[in-house]
């Protein structure tokens, strides 16, 4: 299959719910406000792909889910980061780095190399 | 694809649950941030996007992770209960080794007789189409199974009409290979050029014979076989197109046959057209063809028979003396050898079946007995919540695992039965290269091993997981006498123990019987010290009969010269097999319906014969040396032909003449009258009768050279080699052997049933005991507690020794019965394979009827006796 501007998309978001979730366990709102902000806009996620993104990763075993209480005493499904979810943003955050570092040298270049 | 969602949580629910948290708390904070409650909502669904797609996708997720999951637990369950199972099993090593043991020896007889099935009876033949194919013989009135006259098969090819094509093949002739080093006896087989092409098969090397093999003018050509092809030449692949002298004629090596040609066995095969002008081949000879048809697609065997019937009936009116009650038949030729082996099979197979049966009531009483001490064990983890379903399984599970470890022993048990099996050689099994442990032969094993393990497990599974937990653990484990339910599974399960050993013990017993009346079956000769070999003369080195004969008298006189050798003889077959048979025509007695003449045993001999095998003289004179061609031709004949044709009178002096009443086959007098022997094959009732020929009136090119000798077979076959070898070097000694061994091929078959099924009937019966015994004194033993009872309150220890003991054996008695009337049912299985005994035969069924008692009364009466002896109190603290 070809790599459509969506599966980068996804690899992307995937990325930012498993470092949001790298602090701590939050549930499913927690993490799209917290997205949201530190994006400041810089690209919007429909909240349906974020929860979509974070059963999928449930299934793939890269967070577990257990219902608790919100700060507003409400039943929240809290998401949680396993060993292997947490290896995973490991190696996404290395290749990422990796990757932005070589654009970031290619387009700050001045000389033709 | 979706199951309805009984044991798992809602996830739909689930996932709007979530989704309503979000929108809510979404909503809360763009009201916070000053909106209007609408347009917050609006606002939050737009940022959220299509709730229902997202609510499909989320799902999906979850769906696949739960049934992931699901999976995951039914394999942890299940490694579980295989953990838990070792360990009970470990905590009671004697009960598992009984059991496994137990299990493997019924596993294994079991796997070891589907591997003879498989490999005798369901492998296919190697042939195009094989279920096709048929082999054909014709009959008389008096014979039901002859050989094909050539003439009646060049008929059957015109006229029959089902089938796409016949063939004849015979079953292999002595010819003497020279010109190619050492001198050889080799076997020929003649076959029509057709033959290989009708089978299919292909040749190994060159190309194998044709119809135009067989035209009168065609050069002569022969096809190797494999086997003769490697022993012979090396597998030389040079051997096509070279020239071998068999009995001194050249042919030509035309082609090389593959290793799988079942038919025959021989060295060669010949053409038989290129001796269709002989006069073995005339109309009413039957020498030794045999016809195999391909059937037309769709013609059944028995339009065939009708098809034949007819053809048959248009030849004996066409040929009214040559061909008179003429008539043919056929059978599957896959049948071919496997005929007699499988009513020995059918019954191997139902024996081990029931030594299995044995096995499983064994094991199944075994599990009860354990059960009973484990109530407490069920009864405390159905407290703490385990199901009923998940007991059983946990129940189930073991009696599996039991299996399997029982199987993997009883396949090696087979391993290295068949093993022996094949050490044994039975002569009379076909096709035992094809026997062997395969794929198929495993699959039965394991399947066996499930069918089994769940047979013996289901019973003694549902019963223990039925009773009241709370009862159980307030009984303390200890049940009076362990519930009315198991009380009756035991007495069925000794009912059926009995029933199922007095089966195999009858069967074994049958058998036996007939092996020792059919060894002690008098042949009529005395065979001790017997020796023989057979010599061929080449027409082209002796073409005149007085050579020939010239040449067998020398030998006879070299031979007899010979220090330790007793007597010796030549004639041309040896007892017990005779290979020859004719109707004659009796002067002065009136002639038979046509086709209905008695056929007779002929066997031309030397003087000596008579002697050197200890055949006596009953009646008139022995063939002298003075009977010889020139002289009036004399005939003995055997005391039952002279029974069957004179009846009282005296036959010395009356004449006949060998065919019917027209031939031209001059008259022969009866001089006199010697014993008979049994040249039908041992288990025959009635005798046919033979005619002796004295052999210098009818000098034949071959003949079985016979000495009577105390010195060893080796020494005795090298010095008449050596006398042979004096006479003329380039002829061969062939078939050397003893009249014994000649005899004992007879009585391989019933040898080898009949060991067979005794080591299953003593394995049965070991089961069968210790089994019985189990059950009995179990049972017995459980009730320690009411005999110190009943002791107690005054009852007579006899009586109730006498009560307990009577129940066991009343029990026994109905086994018995049971078992009886099995056995009368599975008679006809037997009544095939049974020589002078009937399947009833009462001798057998009141020993086996004994043994069984006597067991029985042992395995109640030890624990009873020891029951009664203990102190009323000390049994009743307990």
């Amino acid at each position: 299959m070809a790599r459509t501007p969506i599966d980068l998309l996804q690899g992307t978001l995937d990325v930012l719910i498993l470092k949001s979730l790298s602090w701590g366990p939050r549930h499913g709102h927690a993490v799209a406000r917290l997205i949201r902000a530190s994006s400041e806009g810089a690209f919007e996620v429909l909240d349906g792909s974020l929860y979509a993104a974070l059963h999928r990763m449930e299934e793939r075993g890269w967070v577990e889910a257990e219902w608790g209480l919100s700060d507003k005493g409400k039943r929240a499904k809290f998401y949680q980061l396993t060993p292997l979810g947490r290896q995973q943003l490991k190696n996404e955050t290395a290749s990422w780095q990796r990757y932005s570092v070589a654009v970031a040298k290619l387009l700050t270049a001045t000389v033709q190399p | 694809m979706t199951r309805a969602p009984i044991f798992r949580p809602d996830l739909d629910a689930e996932v709007s649950e979530e989704f309503r948290f979000h929108l809510e708390a979404e909503i809360e904070e763009l009201m916070a941030g000053g909106m209007t409650s609408e347009a917050a909502r609006v606002e939050a669904l737009r940022r959220f996007g299509d709730v229902s797609y997202f609510q499909t996708r989320c799902r999906r997720s979850d769906e696949r992770r739960s049934a992931r999951e699901r999976g995951r637990e039914v394999l942890d369950a299940l490694r579980q209960d295989i953990r838990y199972t070792f360990r009970s099993l470990l905590r009671q090593p004697a009960f598992a080794l009984i059991a496994i043991l137990t299990l493997g020896l019924g596993i294994g007889a079991n796997t070891a007789i589907f591997s003879v099935v498989n490999g005798v009876l369901l492998s296919p033949l190697p042939y195009r189409e094989p279920e096709r194919l048929v082999l054909l013989w014709e009959s008389v009135t008096d014979l039901p199974q002859i050989s094909v006259s050539y003439p009646d098969y060049l008929d059957w090819r015109q006229r029959a009409k089902s089938f796409e094509g016949i063939a004849v093949y015979d079953e292999g002739d002595s010819y003497t290979l020279t010109g190619a080093g050492d001198p050889e006896t080799v076997q020929g087989h003649l076959a029509s050029g057709n033959l290989f092409s009708l089978l299919g098969i292909r040749p190994a090397l060159g190309r194998l014979l044709s119809p135009a093999d067989d035209s009168p003018g065609a050069a002569p050509a022969t096809v190797l076989s494999d086997g003769f092809w490697h022993r012979r030449f090396g597998a030389d692949s040079g051997i096509v197109g070279r020239t071998l002298l068999l009995n001194g004629a050249p042919y030509t090596v035309a082609g090389v046959l593959p290793p799988d040609m079942r038919l025959g066995g021989g060295d060669l095969w010949l053409p038989v057209g290129l001796f269709a002008s002989s006069p073995r081949y005339a109309r009413s000879e039957h020498t030794g063809l045999l016809g195999v048809g391909r059937l037309k697609p769709g013609v059944t065997l028995e339009q065939m028979r009708l098809d034949l019937a007819e053809v048959s009936r248009q030849i004996s009116t066409e040929h009214p003396t040559e061909a008179a009650g003429i008539g043919a038949d056929g059978m599957p030729l896959s049948d071919l050898g496997t005929r007699r082996i499988r009513p020995v099979l059918v019954m191997l197979g139902a024996a081990v079946g029931l030594v299995l049966l044995l096995a499983c009531a064994n094991v199944a009483n075994l599990l009860l007995g354990r059960a009973a001490a484990r109530q407490k064990e069920f009864a405390l983890r159905v407290a703490i919540g385990a199901g009923r379903g998940r007991l059983l399984r946990q129940l189930l599970t073991e009696s599996v695992v039991l299996a399997l470890v029982g199987g993997m022993l009883g396949l090696a048990l087979a391993w290295s039965g068949v093993k022996l099996l094949l050490s044994l050689q039975p002569g009379s099994v076909p096709r035992l290269s094809e026997i062997h442990i395969d794929g198929t032969t495993l699959l039965f094993a394991l399947g066996i091993s499930l069918l089994t393990g769940l047979l013996f497990g289901v019973v003694p599974a549902l019963q223990s997981t039925r009773s009241e937990p709370l009862a159980a653990l307030r009984e303390s484990g200890r049940g009076a006498t362990g519930g009315v339910g198991r009380l009756r599974l035991r007495a069925g399960l000794t009912v059926t123990e009995v029933a199922l050993a007095l089966m195999l013990l009858v069967g074994a017993g049958l058998l036996l019987r007939s092996f020792l009346k059919l060894a002690g079956v008098e042949t009529g000769v005395d065979p001790e010290g017997i020796i023989a070999g057979t010599v061929l003369l080449p027409e082209r080195s002796y073409p005149d009969t007085a050579q020939r004969l010239a040449f067998f008298e020398g030998l006879v006189a070299r031979v007899r010269a010979q220090p330790g050798i007793a007597d010796a003889a030549f004639s041309t077959d040896l007892p017990t097999s005779s290979g020859w048979q004719f109707g004659v025509t009796f002067e002065g007695l009136p002639p038979p319906a046509p086709g209905a003449a008695p056929l007779f045993h002929g066997v031309a001999v030397s003087p000596e014969y008579f002697a050197t095998v200890g055949l006596p003289l009953i009646g008139g004179r022995a063939l002298q040396p003075s009977d010889r061609s020139g002289q009036p031709p004399v005939v003995l004949v055997s005391e039952a032909l002279a029974n069957r044709s004179y009846g009282e009178a005296d036959p010395v002096g009356r004449r006949f003449k060998l065919g019917g009443p027209e031939s031209d086959q001059p008259w022969l007098t009866i001089v006199g009258v010697v014993g008979e022997v049994k040249n039908d094959g041992l288990s025959a009732l009635e005798a046919r009768g033979t005619v002796y020929l004295p052999f210098a009136q009818w000098v034949g090119s071959e003949a079985w050279l016979i000495v009577r000798s105390d010195a060893p077979v080796t020494s005795v076959a090298g010095m008449l080699r050596r006398e042979l070898a004096g006479m003329d070097r380039a002829l061969p000694l062939s078939n050397v052997t003893t009249l014994v061994q000649q005899i004992e091929k007879s009585v391989a078959q019933p040898r080898f049933s009949m060991l067979m099924l005794t080591i299953f009937a003593a394995l049965a019966l070991v089961l069968a005991a210790v089994g019985l015994y189990g059950v009995i004194s179990y049972s017995v033993t459980q009730r320690t507690r009411e005999i110190g009872v009943r002791i107690a309150l005054g009852a007579r220890r006899g009586n109730v020794i006498g009560s307990v003991v009577g129940r066991a054996m009343a029990l026994t008695g109905l086994g018995i019965v049971l078992g009886t009337l099995g056995s009368l049912a599975a008679g006809r299985v037997l009544s095939g394979l049974l020589y002078g005994v009937t399947a009833t035969d009462p001798l057998v069924f009141g020993g086996v009827v004994l043994l069984l008692g006597v067991v029985a009364l042992v395995a109640a009466g030890i624990p009873a006796l020891r029951a009664s002896r203990i102190d009323p109190v000390t049994s009743m603290r307990e």
